[in-house]
């Protein structure tokens, strides 16, 4: 079973810096989940714990119904690919792929053949007398990969395997890893910081801060709803346009004030006063190039226009040298300094509160006007 | 003045401080050589004389086939008899073995301080303290408690005085080569199904090999060409070379250079040829950390 059960784990470092805080989480056998946060967040110390390459202060790690805490890494029946790959490099590509077998005794007619079918399912059997050194980034990335592969672990730990590559290479070899995991059906955990790397590979997102879990979930349902400013921040290119501002109650009409802009609200809208960040995706502000304003259009003036091709990315002054983003089709023809109207899509306004956290619209706390 | 006629200044300086330096380096060893191929008027004379002439063997038959009887300066003592042979086996048995010694603990200890910081920064930089203070202030004390010992003039004695005083050399050195080795290599082989001790000898090992080469050389240099404590914690059983090449210093004939010399070359060889020997490694060693590894 490569089932993964973390229960109350937590990690506190020499001089008293927690990097993992009271963690539970249950990871499905077959599951491709990816833990992703800031750098110093916590998620490659989970990872290295589950690996038994770092020891917990307190809390268990389950492999399946083995309780694991006490094994070696080599007994927890996990494969792991490093950031920095960990090839030997002074060993022939065929001798690390090897060097599990080799270590698990096997006999070397037995080893060769593994050897030749991990290489042949990573497309690097041209490779096996090479070594390292002589690789390039991809093919040492495929190298560690089969390495990784050879012993048939249960669990397979990616630690930012990608981060090396450049960025053609890299939504290839993304592409590759998630064939593997189709092929494959084993556990897979792959920590990043990278939210598209996140968002393209998982089927669970795990993201963390200060060494806590902030919001656990498929990658839309983390895009679309998140539970609080940061997740909201994270996850998006760009990312979400967050305001802050307060709200306002005049004659029964909300509205949401930041700074000299002012965005009337309809519909359901979280019943509260005070101050709150309003934040809205760059995709869902609609640009409305008329010469004539449309009725309730808030107005701006382009400050940016950064051509993307496919898309262009519009910075709209609102205040004192503060910008939104909105995204628009790449044949918009819009100059930096002329002025367009703009509007948010009412159902696609998140809030949130002073506590970072997400304001929804039936919430009713106290203070409610 | 033209870029080109700069750049060709600027090689000429550079090979003229180059020649300089090298005619400092070389020339001790050449009249070295030269001395020990002279005849016992040609040692002092002035103006010198550059080139043996005749070339004789006779230093060196006297020194290493014979037995040169010398005897110490004006006070009238028994003649030493010196036996080159035996000083050159005491020589190679102490410092190989304290070299060995050496090299293998601070291995163990760099390790340690590299991977799991058995030692902090300070400690580590006391550990070199052990080297700033001058030997001999450790040899009177050392003398008093390796009588009482019965460790005074013996192979035990002097390679455990050895390994000691050159393993703050071996742990600093060694722990620089294995700093360079990402600490990943070890976690994927033990990922992978290796112990932690298999992890070391079979990934670290191997890719410090030249750094540990260059260390032994090294240390093998320091024991082997050491002085004062050989001079002090030695009498004849286990007396190295170079104390023995004190001994033409105060003859009563003189100064016996011709003689010194010849054993001077007996000195210098053994170490040449390992230099020669291993000097792949030391590039590699020497230059660790130079290259990227993977």
């Amino acid at each position: 079973m490569g089932s993964i059960r973390l229960v109350n784990l937590r990690k506190e470092f020499a001089g008293g810096v927690v990097a993992v805080e009271n963690t539970n989480l249950i990871i499905e056998e077959g599951e491709f989940v990816v833990f992703v946060g800031p750098s110093g967040c916590g998620k490659t110390t989970t990872l290295r714990m589950i690996a038994g390459l770092e020891e917990p202060t307190s809390g268990q790690i389950y492999i399946g119904d083995r309780l694991v805490n006490d094994l070696e890494p080599g007994q927890r029946d996990i494969g792991m690919v490093f950031q920095n790959l960990a090839l030997f490099p002074h060993m022939t590509v065929a001798d690390n792929i090897g060097f599990g077998p080799r270590m698990q005794k096997m006999e070397p007619k037995e080893r060769r053949r593994r050897v030749a079918d991990a290489a042949r399912m990573v497309h690097i059997e041209p490779l096996l007398l090479k070594l390292p050194g002589q690789l390039s980034g991809g093919e040492a990335q495929r190298v560690a990969v089969a390495r990784t592969l050879i012993t048939e672990p249960r669990v397979f730990l990616l630690d930012e395997p990608l981060s090396n590559l450049d960025a053609k290479l890299r939504k290839e070899m993304r592409a590759e890893i998630d064939r593997l995991h189709q092929n494959l059906k084993k556990t897979f955990i792959y920590v990043t910081h990278d939210q598209e790397e996140a968002m393209t590979l998982a089927d669970r997102i795990i993201v963390m801060r200060y060494g806590r879990i902030e919001q656990v979930g498929n990658p839309l349902d983390i895009y679309h709803n998140p539970v609080n400013w940061f997740v909201a921040d994270f996850f998006g290119s760009p990312s979400m346009n967050l305001l802050k501002g307060e709200f306002r109650w005049e004659l029964g009409a909300a509205s949401f004030r930041a700074g000299e802009l002012c965005v009337p609200l309809s519909g359901p809208v979280p019943k509260r006063e005070g101050a709150a960040t309003l934040g809205i995706r760059p995709e869902h502000i609609d640009i409305h190039l008329e010469r004539v304003p449309r009725d309730g259009d808030l107005r701006a003036r382009v400050a940016l226009v950064e051509p993307l091709g496919k898309d262009t990315l519009l910075y709209l002054e609102y205040g004192d040298s503060k910008n939104l983003i909105a995204i628009v089709e790449g044949h918009h023809y819009v100059q930096a300094g002329s002025w367009v109207g703009y509007s948010f899509r009412r159902d696609r306004i998140y809030f949130f509160g002073p506590d970072e956290r997400r304001l929804l619209p039936e919430e009713a706390p106290s203070g409610t006007p | 003045m033209t870029r080109q006629t700069r750049r060709q200044l600027s090689a000429v300086a550079r090979h003229a401080v180059l020649s300089l330096w090298l005619i400092v380096t070389v020339f001790p060893i050449y009249w070295m050589v030269a001395t020990a191929f002279k005849l016992p008027e040609q040692w002092l004379a002035w103006p010198p004389v550059w080139f043996p002439s005749p070339p004789t063997l006779e230093n060196f038959a006297q020194v290493w086939v014979g037995t040169s009887v010398v005897s110490s300066g004006d006070q009238v003592l028994p003649p030493i008899s010196l036996e080159p042979l035996h000083g050159l086996r005491n020589s190679v048995v102490i410092a190989g073995t304290a070299t060995l010694l050496s090299v293998a603990f601070g291995l163990l200890l760099a390790y340690g301080v590299s991977r799991y910081q058995i030692l902090s920064e300070r400690r580590m930089f006391n550990l070199l303290m052990l080297r700033m203070m001058p030997p001999i202030v450790i040899a009177i004390p050392l003398v008093l408690w390796y009588s009482t010992l019965h460790l005074l003039d013996t192979w035990v004695g002097m390679i455990v005085v050895y390994t000691i005083f050159t393993l703050p050399y071996s742990v600093w050195m060694t722990k620089s080569f294995i700093d360079e080795v990402p600490v990943e290599l070890e976690q994927a082989a033990q990922i992978l199904g290796a112990s932690k001790l298999r992890a070391f000898a079979i990934i670290v090992v191997p890719l410090i090999r030249s750094g540990v080469v260059a260390t032994c050389l090294f240390i093998l240099i320091l024991t082997w060409s050491e002085y004062l404590l050989g001079l002090v914690m030695t009498a004849a059983e286990a007396q190295t070379l170079p104390v023995q090449l004190s001994k033409f210093e105060g003859t009563q004939e003189g100064r016996q250079f011709g003689l010194q010399s010849a054993l001077s070359i007996g000195v210098t060889i053994p170490l040449i040829v390992i230099g020669l020997l291993i000097h792949k490694h030391l590039v590699r060693g020497f230059s660790f950390g130079m290259i990227r590894r993977r």
